[in-house]
């Protein structure tokens, strides 16, 4: 069997930041992070260096589509409840523990991220996580609920601020 | 902006929950497991045009959205009563080949290998695929990462995208191969097939030559007699995309064999008052409670069902390690859950020989890819063998087009009888009166659901396709005594 290699096929030349919308946009404001990630695309002075990509599947899938790109940042929804709908968290993905013993049916980001680096895929050097502050029971539906979406504008901007003072 | 530390936990919501109660002499009285509410996705679609289900219904699970929209393309071809030419079939077949890989992999490696692997008792932070990977050796990891990007890079050539395909069609598919992406998708088949003779290496190694695992498997604990369900060909060979539904009794007689259309003749779903999710069961039979053996219409339908169902692997390779399973664990039918990891990975090196014998088919490169649809749409059955069960999608339309009524039964639906039925015998067996209550007895519980593969937060059509799981014991005074709680 050879070696790990790069698949044919993959573009040579990619923009070098991953904006990942996570999330289902059938499913109500599970799909917060798809529609603030479009929207902080068009506010970064440095849209052409970005490229938006909205993923509805597990970590592990996520983490694969980040290889390639110098830096990365996912938009998701997150059920917090000490904080208010709209909240914006933010957090390091380098710090995401690994799983604690085998889960049933996907990977967390923790392992996701660490078989990635030991298989050796060329992952960004940064990876920021920004999790947005949604109420569930999530349902299946299309558009965000009439609370979160009058502060859409408002995290993207959040999140656009933040993101020209980070080091990503 | 405030910083947060990512629990595996805290995105979730909903969790499924194992609880033991024991009695006052310390021994297991009662086990149940139960899994969050159905979320409505029946009535999402209700009112939309038929042909947008293969797209929606990727959406039900972040894990297994290829076997959705295959199942729901072939239920469109049904509604609008069309057959699809035999290049639209084989690319469909291929890509859900490559998935199938990918698929099984990830649980071989990441969810079921690591008991086993690593060791049902080693310590919990140790028992994931980085363990795996300490064990079985760093280009392990490196092979999984690249099966995985090969396997995803054939579904986006065939299916318009990696993850979530847009290409089936009532009909159909909306592109054809070129010459170029077939000779692509050659070379990853190749991989694909080393790969799973690798895989099985590892199978050989490290679980068959290990007694104290192959007692394990063997043991009654994780042992139930059930009626056997999966997709045949033809010649009665293991199928995924297309054929008959077939069914085993235990001692692994034909029962049936139907049309995927027929299968509300077959099939009932049984109901209890602790559980939102129905327990199907065979018709026939009857519903005998959660028992098994050939008078209670609990089935199966895992790798190992299929593999029971079925009269033998339709590729030579497969063949091979499926004759070799057999002879080893002393003939046909299997009913020792924890050899589903065994038939899993046969199944992988099927899945990895069909998709290079279709590749190889020059007439999946023809451009007659769709026959379009001229009757009047009304109703229509697709199934497909999802990795974790048969998965059945149904539709009923006007003569529009526009949905009026779904049903769907889920590949691990089929098995939530048995999924209770085996976290109850492993809890019986396991937990005894003056025995500690350790993280490794409650992982050798979990191992029992763990075998199925299961996807509950899909089988109640909920999101976001995947779900915490809870263990608890409860003594006989109500008192929580042991818990352990998992992400996903």
């Amino acid at each position: 069997m050879e070696p790990a290699s790069r698949c044919a096929g993959e573009a040579a030349e990619r923009p070098r930041g991953l904006l990942v919308g996570a999330g289902n946009t059938l499913c109500g404001d599970d799909g917060v992070g798809a529609v603030v990630a479009r929207r902080v695309h068009e506010l970064l002075p440095d849209a052409q260096d970005w490229e938006v990509a909205e993923i509805c599947a597990s970590p592990i899938e996520i983490v694969e589509r980040m290889e390639g790109y110098r830096r990365a940042v996912i938009v998701d929804a997150l059920v917090d409840w000490d904080a208010p709908p709209g909240t914006v968290l933010r957090a390091n993905l380098e710090e995401a523990p690994t799983d604690a013993s085998p889960p049933s049916h996907a990977i967390g980001f923790g392992t996701a991220l660490a078989l990635a680096r030991a298989a050796g895929l060329r992952l960004p050097e940064a990876i920021l996580c920004y999790g947005i502050v949604v109420r569930g029971p999530l349902v299946f539906g299309t558009g965000l609920s009439p609370e979160l979406a009058a502060r859409v504008e408002d995290i993207a901007r959040q999140i656009a601020e933040d993101l020209k003072c980070a080091a990503v | 902006m405030r910083t947060i530390t990512i629990d595996p936990i805290t995105r979730l919501e909903g969790h499924g929950k194992i609880t033991i109660f024991l009695n006052d002499d310390g021994e297991v009285s009662n086990c149940y497991f139960q899994v969050p509410e159905l979320r409505g996705f029946e009535q999402f679609c209700v009112g939309r045009p038929v042909e947008e289900l293969p797209r929606i219904t990727t959406r039900i699970c972040g894990v297994c959205p290829e076997a959705h929209h295959m199942a729901s393309v072939k239920a469109c071809d049904a509604v609008y009563h069309v057959e699809p030419p035999p290049a639209a079939k084989k690319l469909r077949e291929l890509l859900y080949s490559a998935f199938y890989v990918g698929d099984h992999t990830l649980h071989v490696y990441a969810l079921g290998g690591p008991d086993f692997v690593v060791g049902p008792d080693a310590p919990p932070a140790e028992r994931n695929i980085l363990g795996v990977i300490r064990k079985v050796g760093l280009e392990a990891g490196a092979k999984v990462i690249e099966l995985r990007k090969r396997a995803q890079r054939a579904v986006a050539l065939i299916g318009g995208k990696a993850i979530h395909p847009v290409t089936g069609l009532p009909g159909g598919m909306a592109k054809p191969l070129t010459r170029e992406e077939r000779d692509e998708i050659l070379g990853h088949t190749d991989y694909f097939i080393e790969f799973a003779k690798f895989t099985l290496g590892v199978i050989d190694n490290v679980v068959l030559k290990n007694p104290a695992y192959v007692d394990m498997i063997l043991s009654d604990t994780f042992t139930h007699r059930t009626y056997s369900m999966g997709t045949v060909d033809a010649n009665n060979k293991v199928n995924f995309y297309d054929g008959m539904i077939r069914v085993v009794d235990p001692d692994g007689k034909e029962f049936v064999k139907f049309h995927p259309r027929d299968y509300l003749e077959v099939l009932g779903e049984h109901v209890e008052p602790w559980s939102y999710l129905k327990f199907p069961f065979l018709k026939k039979v009857g519903w005998k409670g959660f028992v098994d053996g050939k008078d209670s219409g609990v089935y199966r339908a895992t790798p190992l069902a299929r593999l029971n169902a079925a009269d033998g692997m339709a590729t030579p390779l497969a063949q091979q390690e499926y004759e070799r399973m057999y002879s080893t664990l002393g003939g046909k039918p299997v009913h020792q859950t924890l050899a589903t990891h065994w038939a899993r990975v046969i199944e992988l090196l099927y899945a990895a020989e069909r998709a290079a014998e279709l590749a190889r088919d020059e007439e999946i490169l023809s451009d007659k890819i769709r026959n379009m649809p001229t009757a009047t749409p009304d109703e229509g059955v697709g199934v497909v063998e999802a990795p974790r069960g048969t998965l059945y999608h149904h539709y009923v339309t006007d003569e529009r087009g526009l949905v009026r009524r779904v049903n769907l039964i889920v590949g691990t639906t089929n098995n939530h009888a048995p999924i209770a039925m085996s976290i109850r015998k492993a809890a019986f067996g396991l937990i005894k009166r003056g025995v500690e209550i350790t993280d490794g007895v409650l992982n050798r519980i979990e191992m029992a659901f763990r075998a199925y593969d299961p996807c509950f937060a899909c089988a109640t059509h909920s999101l976001p396709g995947a779900m915490p799981l809870e263990v608890e014991v409860i003594d006989s005074d109500g008192t929580r005594i042991a818990v352990r709680r998992r992400g996903c």
